[in-house]
């Protein structure tokens, strides 16, 4: 029995540590900048996983299935409900865009962001939504009855991007409830809106959005083998070097146990998946040059995976929490717009947006700030746990 | 009647104090070493206590917000639990714990305690049952008398309230028996916040009173989870506004209140809602 207990210490040092899933490697390192960008570049490309196409398209097909069947009493209206971090518009239009070929599919606001002037926001939506509408008022609403079904073709609105259409200040979200309105008097009309879970919650606590917009259907959750052929492109990618030359990834194959911890750890989302998986990447020392950059003459890269973790997180200070949720509440914004949200001037959190820039819990591109998919999971759990109101995990 | 009495109480103190042959039983020969075990024993209650006072009060500010109030409800059980088995192990290190002598020892203690010590026994005994009473808790946010704070400290005779300017005001447990004892959040993160707002009378009242919604559903403080109202009083000078509603920690009260203050002060400006304009006689009134 004692003579066991190096041999069992050993086991579950080598289950705890993140190590390599391939028992062939010696010495790993983390990736060079360039291979990681050049991942990063390809993970934009891949197409959205099949299980949220399927679910979306069901869901929509049924819906207005519905509607069209009982259009006075049956809503027109079908909200898809994602995580902060998933981007949905793509989902939208990958799933509705080329599979209702049998209505008109009008995508609005797919690029939108909010105005500079959030009390402006009502004024924006109107004018994309209705130039080539007569004003509500004098709208003649056609009811859609049997008969119309087979001579008119079903029309589709799609508004990707909910969150983007509130922000959380006084007379803030009147857009939405301009929304509310519209599709609850325009039954002529199907809706579908994107929205996701937490400025959901916080839109139904402020102005009972579910009982206007009543049906939903929330993203699945991807499982093991889900993650794993989602992510296949990526394992024998070719990524283009600064310079224009292209060198070819392989990552290692890998076992089941990974796809498994990686589903769970990420909730089953895509986006989370991903990040993790890049940062579980990892390069023999032996592959690189003394610098740590790759040779000149790389042509082959061969990566291995090692046991995905989530980032840690750093000590939050209230402001960081008040901040983040704001974020995970309204999506992509600005600085402005954060500041307003929060009832502060941008002075005031600008350092708090620079430290948690620094440690890469926030995105910045171009203007917009949002948060790291990888640290969605613990930062959910960490606002949950300060009395926060949240979202579905 | 009353030379009744006196004999009765006379012959009740020669039962319960002990004379000289049953102090010689009643106490444990004094060792040296039963004086040492006895200060080391002190020693180390006195180290847990501070350990705990000090080790709570980190920890309690360290984690998450839902867990801060169950860790400093616990400090007062954590430190009576020290006290009780401090004194428990004194006492076999000194007394003979029998039936008849700890009757005797309980009775000698009572009577010189009664005499001696009345308000501080009554203190402890009074901090005891509101232990388990439970009219408020470490960490809750009360009212006792004129003072109103967050229990921060629970002590043996005294607990400690720190006041919104940052005072520490020290209370004898006894005064918690004969004083009402108003508590905000009850074990509770969240405490409701009550804004008063003044508006003249020929103000859009309805519109006001949804801006005072909206102020509080928007303000970054605000637990949506609890209700949200605005009540109405109307005065000889102005509508008075009430809007009540919870911060998600009842710690943000102050900062809470100015929030609110500042959103709805911001939107009367933009859409011009008229203050009242008080005569100053009724300044001086108020």
């Amino acid at each position: 029995m004692v003579k066991q207990i190096p041999t069992l210490l050993k086991a579950l040092h080598e289950r705890c540590s993140p190590k390599s899933v391939n028992e062939d490697v010696d010495q790993l390192t983390t990736l060079p900048s360039g291979v990681l960008n050049g991942l990063l570049e390809k993970l934009k490309t891949l197409d959205v996983p099949d299980p949220y196409l399927v679910k979306v398209r069901l869901a929509a097909r049924e819906a207005i299935q519905a509607w069209q069947t009982n259009p006075d009493t049956v809503s027109n209206s079908l909200v898809v409900l994602s995580r902060p971090v998933e981007a949905i518009t793509p989902i939208l239009k990958e799933g509705l865009q080329d599979y209702l070929v049998d209505c008109d599919v009008d995508f609005f606001l797919s690029a939108y962001r909010r105005s500079s002037d959030p009390l402006s926001i009502t004024e924006h939506l109107k004018q994309e939504l209705e130039p080539e509408e007569m004003p509500l008022a004098q709208k003649k609403i056609a009811p859609v009855t049997q008969t119309d079904i087979h001579e008119h073709t079903p029309r589709v609105v799609v508004i990707p991007n909910l969150e983007q259409c509130f922000l959380r200040c006084i007379q803030g979200w009147e857009g939405i409830e301009y929304f509310q309105t519209l599709s609850t008097q325009d039954t002529s009309r199907f809706w579908v809106f994107g929205c996701n879970h937490w400025a959901w919650a916080f839109l139904d606590k402020v102005c009972q959005v579910s009982a206007y917009l009543e049906r939903t259907v929330t993203l699945p959750e991807l499982t093991a083998d889900d993650l794993q052929s989602w992510l296949r492109p990526l394992i024998t990618a070719v990524v283009t070097k600064a310079n224009g030359e292209g060198f070819k990834l392989e990552v290692k194959s890998d076992g089941k146990d990974y796809w498994d911890t990686l589903a769970n750890l990420a909730f089953g989302n895509g986006a989370i998946a991903s990040h993790l998986w890049l940062k579980s990447l990892r390069m023999k020392s032996e592959d690189l040059t003394a610098e740590g950059t790759l040779p000149t003459d790389a042509m082959q890269i061969h990566l291995v995976l090692t046991k995905p973790v989530l980032p840690t997180l750093m000590t939050l200070e209230p402001m960081d929490r008040y901040l983040l949720h704001s974020l995970l509440l309204h999506g992509k914004m600005t600085r402005s717009h954060l500041a307003l949200s929060l009832g502060e001037t941008e002075r005031a959190i600008r350092s708090r947006v620079q430290v948690l820039r620094r440690e890469s819990i926030l995105i910045q591109k171009g203007q917009y700030l949002s948060v790291h998919p990888a640290y969605y999971p613990k930062l959910r759990t960490e606002l949950s746990n300060n009395n926060f109101l949240i979202g579905q995990a | 009647m009353i030379v009744g009495i006196m004999h009765a109480n006379w012959i009740l103190a020669q039962d319960v104090l002990p004379n000289q042959d049953s102090l010689e039983t009643l106490f444990k020969e004094f060792s040296l070493l039963a004086i040492l075990r006895a200060m080391l024993a002190v020693l180390i209650a006195y180290g847990l206590l501070l350990a705990i006072q000090s080790a709570t009060k980190v920890i309690s500010e360290r984690v998450p917000r839902r867990f801060r109030l169950v860790i400093k409800q616990s400090v007062p059980f954590l430190k009576a639990l020290v006290l009780v088995l401090t004194m428990i192990h004194l006492l076999q290190l000194f007394v003979n714990l029998t039936g008849s002598n700890l009757i005797a020892l309980t009775g000698t203690i009572a009577v010189a305690l009664g005499f001696a010590f009345k308000d501080y026994v009554s203190s402890i005994i009074a901090g005891f049952v509101t232990l388990f009473n439970g009219s408020f808790r470490m960490g809750d946010r009360i009212q006792i008398g004129d003072h109103y704070g967050e229990v921060v400290h629970y002590g043996l005779r005294e607990l400690r309230l720190r006041t919104p300017d940052d005072n520490l005001i020290t209370i004898p447990h006894s005064v918690t028996w004969t004083d009402p004892v108003a508590n905000a959040n009850s074990g509770q993160l969240e405490a409701q916040v009550v804004t008063d707002f003044y508006f003249a009378h020929d103000a859009n009242i309805e519109f006001v009173v949804n801006l005072l919604y909206q102020a509080a559903f928007s303000s970054r403080y605000t637990q949506l989870k609890l209700p949200i109202v605005v009540i109405i009083v109307e005065k000889p000078w102005a509508t008075h506004l009430t809007l009540k509603a919870y911060p998600i920690d009842a710690r943000d009260e102050f900062v809470y209140k100015t929030d609110l203050a500042l959103r709805v002060k911001q939107a009367c400006a933009r859409h011009h809602i008229p203050y009242p304009h008080i005569p100053a006689q009724s300044y001086s009134s108020d």
